[in-house]
């Protein structure tokens, strides 16, 4: 594949009196947004604020807007944008620290409200469980595992999550997880605490946040699975 | 300045930080507990990087004393023989209550056990994982756990210094920096917890995350903490080439090497021939990046200074089969690996050494812990893999406990005050600091690398003595609020007490061990069964102290094994076939 020597990057600042486009090379076919972005840093501008950890597609730290897309800056090469006119904004929906870089506590907030994690019904059990792999409520579980709560499918559905995290699709997921886990103590409880979420569920359940979970994660699934739970009916 | 209290600070946010603090909060509900992370909480370090998985003693044919041999021989006999038993003896409760409390998912056997792969080194198939993306799995469980407990989270808030008592005689609290707000914050605490990582990132080329830079070993060892084994830095011998690229550097699974990749140098040769042509490419890892590096020394890489690993004979349905990720990996930075060789190169991957700790992972100074990574002395002159994230989590637990015990003799902090300068006076200064860094990683890769001499470790020393001096040239601009390049020097302050740290180290071991290998003493000693134990002297300079191993549960005759003094033939035989 052909790529473009050199593209330019608009980046969104949050001092509009700071340099927001700049012409960066693209070394590669390979050569990621963020390398774009460190370019900048390390050669152009020093103040440009972003966020990157493990480089390597497994933290999540790097989520950002590019072209109007969520996206890992780490794992999204530059030449598979189509095009020389790149624009990188923050994730929608939460409060920016500066430039690219967002708080992300209402985020991690909104899953602690959520109770967004395991509630042991056996907390002193000393011996592991026995967990046919092939058992169906597992199979399901399965399936929605593996999220790296970078923000982004709740970035792509800013609107509808107005803020509220807890019910943002990336809790949720955690949550249909949580429901159908046999370890776990809140069970069905869990299901009633959204039970007045049917809205914001069709909402996700009809929106793109398949394409921009960058694990791919089956997240309109999750959604139609939970409306479905909701509504009473069983689906393992 | 923000002054604040609590009763446990834990600097890191990785596995051991996430741990410790969990136990500590569910041994005492009225405890004050706060992590501080220079990264995102639960989402930077190598905790969550893991592909390998996490060793264990679960099957009955396995066996605690197999785990441990398989250790210590890993570890060229010099491990903290009491710290690798608490390894393999508590791996087994902390998966139990990984799975049961914290609510991970591990892969099972079709009848529903857990399943344990096969990992390089070890005796027995006892690797718990989930996929090849086990420590995104511990990761997320570990952090939604501390989210929903009452744990005062900090995210992108770094260490800058641990405080001292009035007496200077206990560590109670630690200055801390607000890298989003740009404020130093001062935390009072009744005991600390070290739980930052290790250095890797110090080198060129790394997987690690990149932000780790040693803050807490260099904290340490500005305290006055002992820190051991500092000389072993362990390599893996297949990172990506990636040009400039971040991605360079990210670590190509070794199941390659095992399943018959081959390696090759430019000229198309098996270069492993040269060097262990009994094993060639299934050598220990050590061995085989000094052989890449070697070749690649010699002149005969590529233009990108990498090596060839070619898979392509074991064909495109194994590949996708056995390492999907890996294929697309490869894919996306333009290598095929069914239809071309890849190029790969030695990539820094972890620090064996560390502060030093007794069983209750308490350092050298009251008042102050370490976990992790950045403890040293559990794996000795090199880890196995899958012991490491097992480590991060045993110790983690055995930190949180041990802190909760010692409360009660640990009284309130009075830390003394402390003043602290502008951060950004100088701030005028011509050097960019993300140069300086590179220079500082080219530095580390060629002269306290892979391949070590005293000449080499001599110049490094003084030109890490040049690049200290620069740091006070770093040009700063903009405000000291999420300024990118004051952290990168704060950054560059610490990897160079780290990197001298490292080079002392290893000048004074004058025997090749493990990681640590010298072109000028290329053997393995029968006197080199000791540590090194290091910290700071009254006048600034790294004091050094050789400690005998205690071979507290085996004895180097004991074992027999790749990374040792080599055994005689019967002697090795008898070793291979002991169950």
């Amino acid at each position: 594949m052909t790529h473009p020597q050199a593209v330019t990057l608009d980046v969104v600042r949050s001092d509009p009196a700071q340099a927001s486009r700049f012409e960066v090379p693209v070394p590669t076919a390979g050569s990621r947004v963020l390398d774009a972005l460190l370019y900048v840093r390390e050669r152009l501008d020093p103040t440009l604020g972003f966020r990157y950890a493990c480089r390597a597609g497994m933290c999540g730290s790097c989520a950002v807007v590019v072209n109007g897309k969520e996206a890992l800056a780490c794992q999204l090469p530059v030449a598979t944008l189509g095009t020389r006119e790149v624009s990188v904004a923050p994730l929608r929906g939460l409060p920016v620290l500066r430039d690219l870089v967002c708080d992300m506590e209402p985020f991690f907030a909104g899953w602690k409200r959520a109770h967004a994690a395991l509630e042991p019904n056996d907390p002193t059990r000393d011996v592991p469980r026995t967990m046919p792999p092939g058992e169906p409520r597992r199979a399901l579980i399965e399936g929605q595992n593996g999220c790296l709560t970078c923000g982004a499918c709740d970035s792509a559905c800013a609107d509808s999550v107005g803020g509220d995290h807890a019910r943002g699709p990336a809790a949720l997921n955690r949550l249909l997880m949580l429901t159908l886990d046999e370890r776990d103590a809140q069970g069905n409880e869990r299901l009633a605490a959204i039970a007045a979420e049917t809205a914001r569920l069709r909402a996700y359940a009809g929106s793109g946040i398949d394409d921009v979970c960058p694990v791919g994660i089956p997240l309109r699934r999750a959604m139609d699975t939970l409306e479905r739970l909701v509504a009473g009916e069983r689906v393992s | 300045m923000r002054r604040e209290v609590t009763d446990i600070l834990i600097l890191g946010g990785g596995g051991a930080a996430l741990y410790a603090a969990l136990r500590a909060r569910d041994a005492d509900p009225r405890l004050r507990i706060a992590i501080a992370s220079k990264g995102l909480v639960g989402k930077s370090g190598c905790t969550r990087m893991v592909q390998g998985g996490y060793n264990v003693v679960l099957h009955p044919d396995d066996s605690f004393d197999k785990h441990y041999d398989d250790t210590l021989r890993g570890g060229a006999m010099i491990n903290d023989q009491e710290l690798a038993w608490l390894l393999v003896t508590q791996a087994p409760e902390r998966i139990v209550e990984l799975e049961n409390r914290f609510g991970c998912y591990f892969d099972r056997n079709a009848d529903g056990t857990i399943h344990q792969r096969a990992l390089a080194g070890q005796s027995f198939n006892r690797t718990v994982h989930r996929g090849d993306l086990t420590g995104i799995e511990l990761m997320s469980r570990l952090t939604e756990q501390v989210l929903v407990r009452d744990i005062d989270i900090r995210n992108e808030v770094r260490g800058v210094d641990l405080l001292f008592d009035r007496c200077r005689e206990r560590v109670c609290g630690a200055l801390l920096f607000d890298i989003n707000r740009g404020e130093y914050v001062s935390v009072a605490a009744r005991c600390v917890l070290l739980a930052t990582g290790g250095a890797a990132p110090l080198y060129r080329i790394t997987p690690a995350s990149l932000e780790k830079s040693g803050d807490g070993l260099a904290m340490a060892f500005r305290a006055g903490a002992e820190l051991v084994d500092m000389e072993m830095m362990q390599f893996h011998p297949t990172g990506l080439i990636a040009g400039d690229s971040v991605l360079t550097g990210t670590v190509l699974e070794e199941g390659l090497r095992g399943a018959g990749g081959h390696l090759l140098n430019a000229l198309g040769e098996r270069f492993m021939a040269r060097y262990d042509p009994a094993k060639m490419e299934r050598s220990t890892r050590d061995r085989v990046s000094r052989s890449s590096f070697l070749e690649l020394r010699a002149g005969r890489g590529t233009p990108q200074g990498g090596v060839f690993l070619d898979v392509r004979h074991l064909g495109k349905d194994f590949l996708l089969k056995s390492s999907p990720g890996m294929y697309r990996r490869c894919l996306s930075v333009g290598y095929d690996m069914a239809k071309e060789p890849v190029q790969v190169t030695p990539t820094a991957h972890f620090q064996m050494g560390g502060v030093r700790i007794d069983t209750r992972c308490r350092s050298s100074i009251p008042g102050l812990y370490a976990a992790g990574e950045d403890a040293g002395g559990v794996h000795g002159a090199n880890r196995l893999g899958g012991n490491g994230v097992a480590e991060s989590i045993v110790f983690g637990a055995i930190a949180g406990d041990a802190m909760v015990r010692d409360l009660p003799s640990l009284p309130s902090p009075s830390p003394e005050l402390c003043e602290v300068a502008d951060p950004l006076r100088t701030a005028c200064g011509k050097t960019n600091a993300f140069a300086l860094r590179r220079e500082l990683g080219s530095v580390a890769w060629d002269s306290l690398g892979i391949v070590r001499s005293a000449a080499s470790l001599d110049e490094a020393l003084h030109r890490l003595e040049t690049i200290e001096a620069r740091l006070a040239d770093v040009s700063l601009p903009g405000d000291a609020a999420g300024n990118p390049s004051l952290q990168a020097r704060m950054d560059i302050a610490n990897l160079v007490s780290v990197a001298r740290l490292v080079a002392n180290s290893a000048a004074s071991r004058e025997e090749s061990r493990g990681s640590h290998f010298r072109e000028d003493f290329p053997q393995t000693s029968a006197d080199g069964l000791y540590n090194l134990h290091v910290r700071q002297g009254v006048d600034g300079a790294i004091v050094t102290e050789r400690h005998a191993v205690r071979f507290t549960r085996r004895r180097p005759e004991d074992l027999a094994g790749d990374t040792l003094i080599p055994a005689a033939p019967s002697t090795a035989a008898a070793a291979a076939t002991t169950p």
